[in-house]
């Protein structure tokens, strides 16, 4: 008798719990997305984020320019360096997610903002892929350079150490030049290639932007070299290949974040998703035999899951 | 002139400044998600990338910028020394005379050849005046030599070969370049070159000056030749990024100067005199790259050029004619060109080009043409490429062509290339192309009117009558090889061409209105379809470059002519045929380049050309080797930085002859200084 009502009130009160517990996950996330610039990318990855979480999530948009957070949002998703920085200097308190961001940008904003805001987090998808994937395509596309060099400018020069460290561990050598003022370019490009296998390219507005390419692919297409890119837009203008991440892959990962999230933000990683772009016409003309994008991108992927 | 260059010049530099105003976006002080995403211009689009030798339908030679500074050579048509089949020679000093398989004279009427997509040979001679072209040597890129008919994608002319030069895009030219250049016989040239940018706009303005005094002019102890020339050039090239997708390249240049001119060989007596020279174009280019390596190129050009020549008639004449006459021997040319092109990929390995063109050719010369001549041309030219799971590449494609002298052709040629292993290219093509009639040939009536006795003329040569074009029929079986492991590339090829209708000099009997009466037998010369020539041969380049600062290139060459000569036999002399000595049986060339620490570099150029003899005034040359070399040391680095060089040429001072006995290439040497600002 007493066993079976304490079995009945056991019974109960587990499911009460189970109702409590279902109640409770089907609660939606509450997030914020501050969004740093209006459609491209920055749409595309709320987009993803909303159809990925679907009822997963509540979200609420706002403009970095007005960025008042909801008070009843759990977690802001800052879309772009702008809608970081704004939260970084703002005064909200709940952690924020960072996507869009390059490595070096986040960890400037945190540095500048550290004290300000303790005990709040800050997290983020970086934008830009870890050097060993980078030199991991440099393998794949150019099988046999053992020389890589790069052109270091103020956004870009902190990068030096750790690019010399993953090219030794991949079993090559780092040879590169710093651009600190435009008319250094041309001059530095020249010493790079005389003396390497192929140009990686890492983001830099003083070094790579939209006047510089020019002379940076034709200067590459003449000592007979490649350039690896970090965007589509580089493979279009003539770089031989590219490691990637779309806004959507990145919004993938942040919706897994999302999903996961339990009160608190895992630290800050890179792209999980990415994409390779090859040129074909340029890989042909400098008479690279290259393997079809899609297997490209599985040489690299299968190379990050060896221990 | 000048004027005319300024009337088009300044309004565009200043259009495009103007259009450059815009510079870049503030920078923000840390690096954002936009330079992941921004677009970007394509720079190296279908029209820049070469198609790599392996899936050329025709063979190819690359001279890259690293083999021209290791020539030493001062004059670019020196260069094609190092091509294989290719043979240069000087009809004096400065006039240079380059063909691939022979059948030229002073004017190399055969080839196609193209400076940054624009046709240089002149209208009423086919050659090409190398000296005058408004080309500084250290403007050039590099120059890609198709060695085989390719009407179907160089368009008209494209006879025995292509000559396709590049120049250097403004982008890579910043900053201030000073070159001077000392040596024996008169050599003094002179190089100043300012490149720079605003925004999207990138410029470069060079201006040079080129002088010697030609070669040995003293043969057995007189002076037979007299060949001095000056050069003045201005040269001027800016391109112009508007969008991403949208690029704007202007082009303009000049060329003037004294050269100096004339032979005391008895058989082609020529007084010592000076001509003027005055050339210049002007060239827009307009190129939209698309998505999928699409790409619109429009380009519009205009080429003049002028000299100015009195010439003394023969002093044989003057019993006859009562004194010597003053000949006017000045000419004028232009050519207006305007051409559409467009290159899409069908499907992933179909790439396709087709496009099509409009042109005017114009000359005047008081002494050769009685009026102004003209021809109009129009074109339309496809072609595709097949690429096969990268093992089989099929090339196919025709050029049509119409012009108000000869009709209408159609040029079409095809190709397949086998990779049957990795990197090494078997290469079967097939092609047939024509020649149009140059204004020389067609319509040349050389003639003076005698000043002294009224309404009395003189004509040497009268008007062609039913003067066709000249074909080819060119098989060519070639192979494309890499080595890695022995850093060698290589690149073979053997060949059957029939040359069909080839229009060569025959003596007529006069016809009124024209009588010839200075000439043997009274007879006029005109321009007749006369001769068919097979030529038969093995060429081929071995490139072996173990380390990036060495690097060594051997060509050789072995050509057969045979065929007939209608004019000689009707001449009667029968026997020994011209036309199957145009092109040494052998010739080789070989130029050793070497970069040692310390920014010493090194390089050595033999040259070996069998016993020949030139069409025209060409004589019997015998074999000759030639030795060149360059010492030159490198200075300072970064933005400041220089070279000092020596160039050797004819080490051995092995006195050749040049197209004929008397024109002796003597040995020489000069010091270049150059420096980077």
């Amino acid at each position: 008798m007493l066993d079976r009502s304490k079995r009945l009130l056991y019974r109960i009160g587990s499911a009460v719990l189970l109702l409590w517990a279902v109640a409770a996950q089907a609660a939606p996330l509450d997030v914020a997305v501050v969004s740093g610039g209006e459609g491209g990318a920055y749409a595309e990855v709320v987009d993803t984020l909303r159809a990925e979480l679907g009822g997963d999530a509540r979200i609420t948009e706002v403009s970095w320019q007005q960025p008042d957070v909801p008070a009843q949002a759990e977690v802001v998703v800052a879309v772009g360096v702008k809608a970081l920085q704004a939260m970084a200097a703002g005064d909200v308190h709940q952690p924020v997610l960072g996507v869009l961001i390059p490595r070096s940008t986040f960890e400037k904003i945190i540095r500048q903002t550290a004290r300000a805001q303790e005990g709040r987090h800050f997290s983020a998808v970086y934008l830009d892929q870890p050097l060993a994937r980078q030199l991991e395509l440099v393998r794949q596309v150019l099988p046999g350079s053992a020389r890589v060099g790069a052109l270091f400018g103020p956004d870009s020069r902190q990068l030096r150490n750790t690019l010399e460290a993953e090219a030794d561990r991949a079993g090559m050598k780092l040879r590169s030049e710093r651009v600190a003022v435009d008319d250094d370019l041309y001059p530095a490009l020249q010493r790079v290639f005389e003396d390497s296998d192929l140009l990686l390219a890492l983001p830099d507005p003083l070094v790579f932007n939209s006047n510089t390419i020019q002379s940076i692919m034709l200067t590459g297409y003449r000592y007979r070299l490649p350039v690896i890119g970090f965007s589509v837009a580089y493979v279009k203008a003539g770089a031989l290949a590219a490691v990637y991440s779309t806004p959507v892959q990145l919004a993938h990962q942040a919706a897994e974040i999302l999903r996961q999230y339990r009160g608190e933000l895992p630290p800050p990683q890179y792209p999980r998703y990415f994409s390779v772009n090859s040129n074909a016409h340029v890989a042909r003309s400098l008479g690279i035999h290259l393997p079809d994008e899609a297997v490209l991108l599985e040489k690299v992927m299968w190379a990050e899951r060896r221990p | 002139m000048q004027r005319a260059i300024h009337a088009v010049a300044r309004p565009l530099a200043i259009f495009m400044f103007f259009l450059a105003g815009h510079g870049r976006a503030a920078e923000t002080d840390v690096l954002s998600e936009s330079e992941f995403f921004q677009e970007m211009p394509v720079v190296l689009s279908a029209s820049r990338l070469s198609q790599p030798a392996s899936d050329s339908p025709t063979a190819i030679t690359v001279i890259d910028r690293d083999m021209i500074e290791a020539s030493g050579f001062r004059q670019v048509a020196d260069l094609f020394r190092l091509v294989p089949g290719f043979n240069v020679t000087y009809n004096n000093g400065h006039q240079a005379m380059v063909t691939y398989h022979g059948l030229a004279d002073e004017y190399a009427r055969r080839m196609q050849v193209l400076i940054d997509g624009r046709s240089v040979y002149m209208p009423p001679y086919g050659g090409v005046a190398w000296e005058d072209l408004p080309l500084a040597m250290e403007d050039i890129e590099r120059i890609e030599v198709i060695r085989g008919p390719s009407a179907a994608t160089h368009g008209a002319n494209s006879f025995l070969g292509v000559i396709n030069i590049f120049t250097r895009h403004p982008s890579q030219q910043h900053g201030t370049y000073l070159s001077v250049t000392q040596g024996g016989y008169g050599v003094g040239d002179g190089l100043v070159r300012y490149g720079g940018n605003s925004g999207a706009l990138d410029y470069r303005f060079t201006v040079g000056y080129r002088s010697d005094y030609g070669m040995d002019d003293y043969y057995q102890g007189a002076q037979l030749v007299y060949d001095p020339q000056r050069v003045h050039l201005f040269n001027m090239r800016a391109d112009y990024q508007i969008n991403t997708r949208d690029a704007l390249q202007f082009s303009a240049g000049y060329n003037g100067g004294l050269r100096g001119v004339g032979s005391k060989h008895p058989q082609v007596y020529n007084y010592f005199r000076d001509l003027t020279v005055d050339a210049h174009f002007e060239q827009l280019r307009w190129q939209r790259n698309l998505d999928m390596g699409e790409e619109l190129l429009i380009q519009f050009y205009h080429n003049y050029r002028r000299t100015h020549d009195l010439v003394l008639s023969d002093p044989a004449y003057a019993a006859i004619i009562l004194g010597q006459q003053i000949i006017d021997a000045s000419d004028i040319s232009q050519r207006y060109d305007l051409e559409v092109q467009h290159t899409f990929s069908l499907a992933r390995q179909w790439r396709m080009v087709w496009g099509g063109s409009v042109r005017l050719d114009q000359s005047i010369s008081p002494t050769f043409f009685r009026q102004e001549v003209q021809m109009h041309q129009q074109r339309l030219f496809a072609h595709a490429e097949w690429n096969g799971n990268g093992k089989v590449v099929v090339n196919a494609g025709a050029m049509l062509e119409h012009n108000d002298m000869t009709g209408s052709e159609t040029s079409p040629r095809v190709s397949v290339n086998y990779h049957f292993m990795p990197r090494h290219t078997l290469r079967a093509s097939l092609s047939r192309a024509y020649r149009t009639p140059v204004f020389l040939e067609a319509y040349n009536n050389r003639h003076f009117d005698v000043v002294n006795i009224t309404g009395r003329t003189i004509d040497t040569y009268v008007p062609a009558t039913g003067l066709q074009v000249e074909e080819i029929l060119s098989r060519e079986i070639g192979y494309v090889g890499e080595i890695p492991e022995a850093k060698l590339l290589l690149d073979f090829k053997v060949y059957r061409d029939q040359v069909g209708r080839l229009i060569d000099q025959i003596a007529v009997p006069a016809v009124a209105p024209y009588s010839c009466p200075f000439n043997a037998g009274g007879l006029c010369i005109t321009f007749a379809n006369l001769d068919s020539v097979t030529e038969t041969g093995l060429e081929g380049q071995i490139k072996y470059q173990p380390s990036r600062d060495t690097q060594i290139t051997a060509n050789f060459a072995h050509t057969l002519i045979n065929g007939t000569n209608v004019a000689d036999t009707i001449a009667g002399k029968p026997g020994d045929f011209r036309l199957s000595h145009s092109a040494p049986v052998n010739s080789v060339s070989l130029l050793a380049a070497h970069r040692f620490a310390g920014g010493f570099s090194a390089s050595a150029g033999y040259y070996q050309q069998g016993e020949m003899r030139w069409l025209g005034s060409g004589e019997r040359i015998d074999l000759y080797r030639r030795v060149d070399l360059r010492l030159a040391q490198a200075f300072g680095s970064g933005k400041s930085k220089g070279e000092l060089a020596l160039v050797i040429q004819n080490l051995f001072h092995e006195n050749y002859s040049e197209l004929r006995q008397e024109f002796r290439f003597p040995a020489n040497s000069y010091v270049t200084l150059k420096l980077e600002l």
